[in-house]
């Protein structure tokens, strides 16, 4: 069975989703900082492969972005640390990345290449459904899970329609913005989270601004089966850069915070 | 609309978070484009504010010198000194209906910037543009102008800070601010709905190029040429024209050279990608990073164009060639002193292309250009590359 399939039937209680970029600061570095994140307590490893033009992202993440390509990242690269990332853990691993690397590198050659190295599932943020076709075949070839993002201005007809290619889990934006910014109302995002599950048997996954374990705690009550903490991670990153010791351990403090609210209930 | 397809290119390739915004655009757009009472007034801004038609001009010295009858069409006499109004315009009156409050809009040259600041003091909307800091330098006038007319203007730190920047900019703007903000696009590019709308406000270009030449001529073109960034001016010119028996010529950005690096000829030079929501002819690696960019001319400054013109390429319909940074400077001098018209440095590119192609000609051959814009903003750059001063 595909990792994150079996995860999110074994696990009974919310999950936790981490995001980092890969190559930020660099390749070595943040190989360790992903090994770091996951003892902490991750369930679930959401990779950002870097982009020139990253527009759905804000200013911390862009910025990840930048430095992890001048630091000479590549999906050669990429790959590379994802396999040695499955020699070591059995996480599942979901790349998060813009269409253009992997139209350029071959749509089947880049499903190819991430099964091989170990990858779980694959979220294409600018891809969505209405051009989608291709990819979601292709993905279900290599038993990979496509993922797509579900926001609060997804209206009834196009939910219903994402959620048809849709697997893995439901990804639902709870901002109105790129990442990294401010929630909005808690209200709102409870009524998206149980209109979306009317609608389906998928894992409920809600990310974007989240940054304290108080707004996991909000986001588990409102029903979600998993929270996506991405910006203040690599922000951790981008402030203690250089500094070796500091930054894993504020990485593992910051990521057991949000752990013991996945685990509250356990 | 064709579902935002050109045989293939073009498309909606943007984060959820936008769907239901582009969505929202098409629908308003579907209907007001039938609707008389909007298409009147802005018939009433073209015409009386900002100064259309606009004239086509015989170039009567530089015809003898090219063997050909060569026609300007003038987009440079339009108020703004460029093209972009006539979409500026467009999209403004449709934000308004509607009930957006605020535009943003990205810009390169500083055209469409200026261009929406003064749709947007016309119209009563609230204008902020982002611009990229190397555009900001090299077009320090234009970032005068907007903020006399009562925009905001962004400086970009990000990427390259240049045009594509700026595009990245607004739409991370634009995500956030739905409710109440239009953004006005200053190119054929991003999007669907966005190609086709801007099209549509451009094609009066060739519309009234047609009407013109048939009265003077009492016959079409044989060729029509146009500069190449995004590609609406010449979109604009060439749409009218698509079923008809005359050559179309698109001149790309050549910057310093195809085998340099230093260019933006994504149709002439580049594959097929994505970006900015669209599928199109781009310069981007093998691992799919955008390239950087170079033009002389900050409005060709763009790795990638609009999806219809990668269309009209497979199809062979146009014919794109790139113009370097030198043969574009020379037609600057070239046109200033034959026929007295400053040219902006992105139409330069344009009629240079119509002086290499000289001796192709046949006697009498119709040759129209597409003056996209007056050359006043450029001055000063020109005045630097070509003096080493000011
Ligand atoms: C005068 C002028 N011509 C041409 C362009 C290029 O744009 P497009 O290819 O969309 O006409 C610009 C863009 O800034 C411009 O200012």
């Amino acid at each position: 069975m595909n990792r994150i399939n079996s995860l999110f039937s074994k696990l009974h209680r919310p999950a936790l989703i981490g995001y980092l970029v890969a190559g930020d600061p660099d390749k070595e570095e943040s190989l360790r900082l992903i090994e770091t994140a996951i003892e902490s307590g991750l369930d679930l490893l959401e990779i950002g492969i870097p982009h020139s033009d990253p527009i759905a992202d804000g200013p911390v993440i862009t910025e990840a972005h930048g430095r992890a390509l001048s630091s000479g990242m590549t999906l050669d690269g990429l790959f590379s640390l994802v396999c040695d990332l499955r020699s070591r853990s059995d996480i599942p691993v979901v790349l998060m990345t813009y269409f253009n690397p992997v139209y350029r590198r071959g749509v089947n050659t880049f499903y190819e290449e991430a099964k091989n190295s170990g990858v779980d599932g694959v979220l294409i943020v600018d891809l969505p459904p209405e051009e989608a076709g291709d990819v979601v075949k292709i993905a279900a070839e290599n038993d990979i899970m496509q993922i797509f993002l579900v926001t609060p201005t997804t209206d009834e007809k196009r939910l219903i329609n994402i959620l048809s290619v849709s697997s893995g889990y439901c990804y639902i934006v709870s901002v109105q913005g790129v990442t990294g910014m401010q929630q909005s109302e808690p209200k709102s995002i409870e009524s998206l989270i149980s209109r979306v599950k009317s609608r389906t048997k998928l894992p409920i996954a809600v990310g974007f601004g989240i940054n304290s374990p108080g707004q996991v705690r909000n986001y588990i009550n409102s029903g979600a089966d998993a929270v996506i903490v991405g910006t203040p991670i690599v922000n951790i990153v981008k402030e203690n850069i250089g500094q070796d010791l500091l930054i894993h351990s504020k990485l593992r403090e910051f990521i057991q915070s949000l752990a013991v609210e996945c685990r509250r209930d356990e | 609309m064709n579902n935002g397809k050109f045989d293939g290119f073009g498309g909606m390739f943007v984060p959820e978070t936008l769907m239901g915004a582009l969505h929202e655009l098409s629908q308003a757009y579907e209907y007001y484009k039938n609707d008389k009472s909007f298409q009147d007034e802005l018939n009433y801004y073209l015409t009386q504010f900002a100064g259309r038609p606009t004239p086509l001009t015989y170039c009567e010295r530089l015809s003898g010198e090219l063997g050909c009858r060569l026609y300007l069409k003038r987009e440079d006499l339009l108020h703004s000194g460029a093209h972009k109004i006539n979409n500026t315009l467009g999209q403004a009156l449709l934000a308004k209906k509607m009930g957006k409050k605020r535009l943003i809009a990205e810009t390169g040259a500083g055209q469409h910037g200026v261009a929406s600041a003064i749709a947007g003091a016309a119209l009563g909307l609230e204008v902020e543009v982002y611009m990229g800091e190397v555009d900001i330098a090299r077009q320090e006038l234009n970032v005068y102008r907007m903020e006399l007319l009562g925009a905001t203007v962004h400086p970009v730190k990000s990427g390259q800070r240049t045009l594509k920047d700026s595009i990245n900019e607004a739409m991370r703007d634009w995500v956030v601010n739905l409710a109440d903000t239009h953004y006005l696009i200053g190119s054929v590019v991003g999007a669907h709905p966005f190609p086709t709308i801007v099209r549509d406000f451009q094609t009066i270009i060739g519309h009234e190029t047609r009407r013109q030449v048939q009265e003077r001529e009492g016959r079409l073109p044989d060729r029509i040429i146009a500069c190449v960034g995004g590609g609406s001016n010449s979109i604009g010119i060439f749409h009218p024209f698509l079923n008809d028996p005359v050559k179309l010529y698109g001149a790309e950005a050549g910057g310093k050279g195809l085998d340099t690096n230093e260019h933006g000829a994504s149709l002439c030079a580049g594959e097929k990608g994505i970006l900015h929501g669209a599928l199109s002819y781009l310069l981007s690696d093998k691992d799919g990073q955008i390239l950087p960019t170079h033009s002389v001319s900050a409005g060709l400054d763009y790795p990638s164009v609009g999806p219809e013109h990668s269309m009209l390429k497979d199809r062979g319909r146009v014919t794109y060639e790139a113009v370097t940074d030198d043969e574009a400077l020379l037609a600057f001098s070239l046109l200033s002193k034959k026929e007295g018209i400053i040219p902006a440095l992105e139409s330069c590119h344009a009629i240079a292309l119509a002086v290499k192609n000289k001796g192709s000609y046949e006697s009498n051959e119709i040759v129209i250009v597409n003056l996209s814009g007056r050359g006043d903003k450029d001055l000063h750059e020109v005045a630097r590359i070509t003096r080493g001063e000011i």
